[in-house]
């Protein structure tokens, strides 16, 4: 029997070793296969960011639902244009000028002459030509981008015609990233339709930074790109690596433990322990996300009936303290907006119907419309008392701060007699109840405004996205449609701004949404970044800010406590394992009084 | 030993069977489950029904539920589980690395908390009624009802204060190393918080179910017959008193080894380690059907084999149901 | 020789605790068979305890001495007694269901006596060990058996082989078949018999089986309430008995050919907790007196090697 238990215990020390073996082996053996020889090894010229938003699904562009996956991307491929969100301009990147044709619905890139790709071969049209194509295809996520585009054309090696309908062309050039033909031929064009979404092809770029090792679920990295063509815009770190958390609290523990340098998403609450810390700074920038109160007006919706009625919303957006709840839920660290696109957005209107927090003129509207009478403390319709108003608001049970908004709302509504339910689910949950029968009566959610140069969220509204799935509220607005369609034909930028314009009124009359909060996006970073910029939005870190890693810089550290250090405390920790559990093997078999 | 090897066919069989009636129990579980992946994905303003149609198919789930089943089964036994929705990858590339790294971490923990309960509670059992017993059985429950991700985040502000000790990951990010060794050194730093986080929240059942047996196996009168012949008292507690209360912790073992499989959610989501429960926690949250159904799957065949194993080994040290 | 001196034994605290023996004197010749007979609670179990040492923790010895061939066992250090426990000095428990290991092989279990006092060559003493079994009446194809795969005699064989193997001075036997069919009771006692007489063992049989006991023992010792009651030789007891105990006990038993009409001790076994004062026999016993209220338990020497405990004879 001792002998029995000898043999197990060696058992056990042997498993462990194995296991830890096989994972050191294991990872070798499969970063090799996602790696390219130029990869550099971490120095301090590496700034590592942290992400706990949607993980990288897929490095393919035209398939990813990721906005880290965006973010990687902007740093290693070029589009034609840039949309500057933070001072509303367009600017050159892949092509050097363009000529746009409103009357002839064309427009010309003309592109960089010395644009190459990563390894040396040159960036042309046919690559343009090849992007678009790929853009357009049925299984590509950004085909509705490309929709306006009828025809595109290489005029010549560095010339390209792009022949489109609708004044809205920079939704495309400045969204849609050019990709190497000549690698991206190589690959079977089924892997594109199909999901080998990792392969070798993503590793050649003509950014300012190239993708050198990706280890799904775990981090991405770029590496600074020597052959680079605008030269002033060249990047002084040599890496970036993108690590991904799944939970806020480890990336933020990550971030106090100086693991990693940048982080975006901290919570108002948790700002305080960095202010007064020397080794932090703290950005407040604005954001493209806002979140809103959609109220389900679908004419056929399972919702409640009362909800169609136009006052009642009213009353709704004029019972609610929004100011209030951004100070208290928010800290202050939030703005009221009045559009459903978002503030920084080319097409965003502010000088729209606005409702303010006015409780009495809630009350005289609800009384008007004939909800007098009371049970319970909430209204009902005087006529047909079953018209209750009371409803539930789905809410996504990750959104705690979204949640706590909720609840403040609830007992904002409570003061004129309407009940709110807060009902928090999963997201999944939220999208099965929603669609395709609208059978909510409302729901919190959020929009991240990405296409901040056109205003592509307009479209949400159109009749025909209530079935696809995009259009919670169920708004069916005939003008609205129409102006739509005027939207995608108009001529001018100046006549496209007022018809956005116009849809935006219609949309604050009718109140489909109720738009509420824009969060601030609160970014911390290590003091030892410099030339960090935060008027964009999304903050340096946020996922938008294309020109964060060119600009960076690190301060040289003043001591560079090697990694063998390091390597020390594991080896000792190690030891202190196996030491233990000798002792306590030992102490098993030692004859004790 | 005709009868030992019937035993063990009979035990194997059922264990077949288990396996077999776990995969259809996972295959409906799945369908039944509100919330569709494809749902989440429609939220997106540039998919066309095109699109989602493609998905479907790519994905079977729009094919009749009994020819997704068939599917399934032949699927399960060729290790091919599928494209992962939210990875875009075949389901075993992100399972099986995902799987290493928790065993990685979980083999170890549960190890030395097997080791640490057996010997706590052997001396808590011994000392039984003093203060070094309550001592010892409360600290060791305490810890066990301890919150794993409460005390993951203690220790964390203990590294963080401290700057001692990476809190998150496996690995130094982006690292290439001139050898095995600085490698192997620097997985054990980023392990020693998540493995004494873990350790100590589990090896609290195993004191209690040592103490307990052996509580009992002091009072059996082999024990007294023992100590007349003249035995001394470690003499006792090692060939007499040990063996016999140890037996009714391999079933314990045993399962919580086959459980290391499933990684441990809580843990790895604190501390970001990237194991099969992170994994399974993402995956929930985006629906991830396949993945879903891949990791149950080999989290209960794992956990079938334990207990198969824990059997056979049971019969192994106990001379008494050998023949039942 | 063994001799017991006014052994007191005490369970529990001085306030709530019960004396399992109190002033037992006994005196045990080398070679002989002594026999102990009493009921449950008579404290016969707490004497054979007593003797090797194996009391609970809640047992304490509050006075007496046990000499064995001069030596003072109850005072000596445990670590010196422990050579002695399972060498010198053996017991075979009662109840052999649970008293062997079942995890380990009889053999070894046998053998383990041997090796504990001393004995490092496994082999040897497994050896000894089958030789031993073979002794005790099992053959070798039950040598490397597990006990659970034994009959209930056969188990009782192997605790007496274990309690033999060493050759002890002092054997002494707790219910040794109690819990056996009487077959395999008779088959029990005639081993015990047969091997003391080969080994020349000195052995102490503690039963409450009279008739059994006085079939064995050359000499019987009578135990009531952790008293004793009556000693003496085999045929002073069984032809003359003196205590009203001792002739309650006899008058109790059945014998075959005799058709005597079977007469019970009335009353109820003494509450330990709350004896009556003086003689603990008294509720019982049909000739009890005021004098038996203060008895002090002074033994009366009735014959040569024949002591009472009883007011009827003498104070």
């Amino acid at each position: 029997m001792v002998k029995g238990r000898v043999i197990f215990i060696s058992m056990m020390l042997a498993t462990i070793m194995i296991f830890s073996s096989m994972a050191v082996i294991g990872q070798s053996v499969m970063g090799s296969s996602t790696r390219t020889a130029t990869a550099s090894v971490a120095t301090n010229q590496t700034v590592k960011v942290g992400w706990f938003g949607t993980y990288i699904d897929t490095l393919n562009p035209y398939l990813s639902y990721s906005e880290l996956t965006g973010w990687i991307n902007m740093n290693v491929y070029l589009t034609l244009v840039i949309y500057n969100a933070a001072n509303k301009s367009i600017q050159p990147a892949l092509a050097s000028s363009w000529d746009v044709n409103y009357a002839n619905q064309t427009v010309i890139f003309h592109l960089n002459p010395s644009a190459v790709w990563s390894d040396g071969v040159p960036v042309t049209s046919a690559d343009v030509v090849y992007s678009y194509n790929i853009a357009a295809q049925n299984y590509s996520f950004v085909a509705s981008y490309v929709s306006a585009i009828s025809s595109v054309k290489a005029l010549g090696a560095h010339t390209v015609m792009f022949t489109f309908s609708g004044v809205l062309w920079t939704m495309w050039a400045a969204y849609i990233f050019v990709v190497p033909s000549h690698v991206w031929d190589t690959v079977n064009a089924s892997t594109y339709a199909g999901y080998n979404q990792t392969g070798s092809q993503y590793f050649v770029g003509d950014g300012p930074f190239v993708l050198t090792n990706y280890v799904p679920n775990q981090y991405a990295q770029i590496d600074k790109n020597p052959k680079f063509f605008i030269k002033s815009e060249m990047p002084s770190i040599s890496s970036v690596i993108f690590q991904e958390f799944t939970s806020q609290s480890s990336a933020v523990s990550s971030l106090e433990s100086g693991q990693i340098g940048g982080l975006t998403g901290i919570l108002p609450a948790d700002v305080a322990s960095f202010q007064g810390n020397s080794k932090f700074i703290v950005t407040t920038s604005p954001s493209i996300e806002y979140f809103y109160l959609s109220i389900n007006v679908a004419p056929y919706g399972h919702g409640n009936p009362t909800l169609r009625n136009l006052a009642v919303r009213q009353a709704i957006a004029h019972a609610l303290n929004l100011t209030y709840i951004a100070q208290t839920v928010y800290h202050g660290y939030a703005t009221t907006l009045d559009s459903v696109l978002s503030p920084t957005n080319s097409y965003y209107l502010s000088n729209l119907t606005k409702y303010s927090y006015n409780v009495p003129l809630a009350n005289k509207l609800l009384n008007d419309s004939g909800f007098t009478t009371y049970a319970n403390g909430i209204r009902e319709n005087a006529s047909n008392t079953s018209q209750k108003l009371s409803y539930t608001v789905l809410v996504p049970s990750g959104d705690s701060l979204e949640i706590d908004a909720a609840n403040i709302m609830a007992t904002n509504l409570s003061a004129v007699g309407i009940k709110l339910n807060v009902l928090a689910e999963t997201t999944g949950s939220m999208a099965s109840t929603i669609w395709p029968n609208l059978t909510q009566d409302m729901d919190l959610w959020d929009w991240f405004d990405n296409i901040q140069s056109a205003p592509q969220l307009l479209s949400v509204f159109l009749s025909n996205q209530v079935v696809t799935g995009t259009s919670d509220s169920g708004f069916t607005n005939a003008v609205y449609d129409n102006l739509w369609a005027q939207l995608l034909n108009a001529t001018s930028v100046a006549q496209a701004q007022a018809i956005s314009g116009q849809m935006q009124e219609i949309l604050a009359q009718q109140l489909p949404y109720i738009p509420l909060f824009s969060p601030s996006a609160i970014n911390v970073y290590s003091s030892t970044l410099t030339n960090v910029s935060s008027n964009y939005p999304g903050g340096p870190f946020g996922g938008l800010d294309y020109m964060t890693f060119t600009q960076l810089a690190i301060k040289p550290a003043s001591s560079n406590s090697s990694s063998t250090t390091y390597y020390l405390i594991g080896g000792v920790a190690a030891v202190i394992v196996i030491v233990a559990v000798a002792t306590v093997v030992t102490l098993q078999r030692r004859k004790k009084t | 030993m005709n009868e030992y090897r019937s035993y063990l066919a009979k035990r194997v069989a059922f264990a077949i069977l288990s396996i077999f009636i776990i995969v259809t129990f996972d295959f409906f579980l799945f369908r039944l489950m509100p919330g569709n992946p494809i749902e989440i994905l429609y939220r997106s303003p540039a998919l066309t029904p095109a699109q989602v149609a493609t998905l479907n198919r790519e994905f079977g789930l729009n094919l009749p539920l009994y020819q997704q089943y068939f599917l399934f089964i032949k699927n399960s036994l060729t290790a091919n589980y599928g494209i992962s929705i939210n990875y875009r990858i075949p389901v075993s590339q992100v399972l099986f690395p995902a799987l290493v790294n928790s065993l990685v971490l979980l083999v170890p923990a549960t190890v030395l908390a097997i080791l640490l309960g057996i010997v706590t509670g052997r001396i808590a059992a011994w000392r039984r009624g003093t203060a070094t017993d309550g001592f010892l059985t409360g600290t060791s429950m305490a810890l066990y009802s301890i919150p794993t991700f409460w005390l993951g985040e203690m220790l964390i502000l203990l590294a963080i204060a401290s700057s001692s000790l990476p809190v998150s990951g496996m690995y130094t990010l982006g690292q290439t190393y001139s050898n095995f060794i600085f490698q192997f050194f620097d997985l054990m730093r980023h392990m020693v918080l998540p493995l004494a986080t873990l350790t100590l929240v589990l090896y609290g059942q195993f004191t209690i179910i040592m103490r307990n047996s052996l509580i009992d196996v002091l009072d059996e009168d082999y024990i007294s017959f023992a100590r007349s012949k003249g035995a001394t008292d470690s003499y006792i507690m090692r060939r007499h008193a040990m063996p016999n209360a140890e037996l009714p912790m391999i079933s314990l073992i045993a399962v919580n080894l086959g459980l290391t499989v499933g990684g441990a959610v809580l843990t790895e989501v604190v501390f970001n380690w990237p194991g099969v429960g992170l994994l399974i926690y993402d995956s929930i949250n985006a629906r991830d059907y396949p993945v879903l159904q891949a990791a149950f799957i080999v989290v209960a065949i794992a956990i079938v084999l334990a207990n198969v194993v824990a059997d056979v080994l049971y019969s192994f040290l106990d001379p008494r149901i050998r023949y039942s | 020789m063994l001799e017991i001196s006014n052994l007191s034994i005490r369970y529990g605290s001085k306030e709530g605790g019960v004396r399992a023996l109190e002033g037992v004197n006994l005196r045990i010749e080398d070679g002989s068979i002594f026999g102990i007979v009493g009921e449950s609670g008579s404290g016969k179990s707490t004497l054979a305890m007593a003797l090797m040492r194996l009391l609970p923790k809640s047992g304490s010895v509050e006075g007496g001495q046990v000499l064995l061939d001069g030596q003072d066992i109850l005072s000596m250090p445990d670590r010196e007694f422990r050579k002695l426990r399972g060498s010198k000095l053996s017991l075979v428990f009662q109840g052999a269901m649970n008293t062997l290991n079942p995890l380990m092989r009889i053999d070894i279990q046998v053998a383990e006596p041997l090796v504990l006092h001393g004995m490092s060559e496994k082999d040897a003493a497994l050896q000894k060990a089958h030789e031993t079994l073979e002794l005790v009446g099992l053959d070798a194809s039950t040598w490397r058996k597990y006990p659970h795969e034994l009959s209930g005699g056969m188990k009782q064989r192997t605790v007496i082989a274990s309690a033999i193997i060493t050759q002890p001075k002092v054997l002494i036997a707790d219910e040794p078949s109690t819990a056996l069919d009487v077959i395999t009771q008779v088959q029990i006692m005639n081993l015990l018999r047969s091997l003391q007489r080969r080994l020349y063992m000195t052995v102490i049989f503690i039963s409450h089986d009279f008739p059994l006991v006085s079939e064995m023992s050359d000499r019987i010792a009578i135990m009531y309430g952790g008293k004793l009651c009556e000693t003496g030789r085999n045929d002073q007891i069984m032809h003359r008995p003196m205590h009203p105990y001792t002739v309650g006990l006899i008058n109790s038993v059945a014998s075959i050919g005799n058709k005597r009409k079977l007469s019970a001790i009335p009353g109820d076994p003494v509450d330990m907790r709350n004896p009556p004062s003086g003689c603990r026999f008294r509720p019982r016993c049909s000739g009890a007196t005021e004098k038996c209220a203060s008895y002090g338990y002074a033994v009366t020497n009735v014959e040569s090697e024949h002591d009472v405990y009883c007011t009827l004879y003498g104070n």
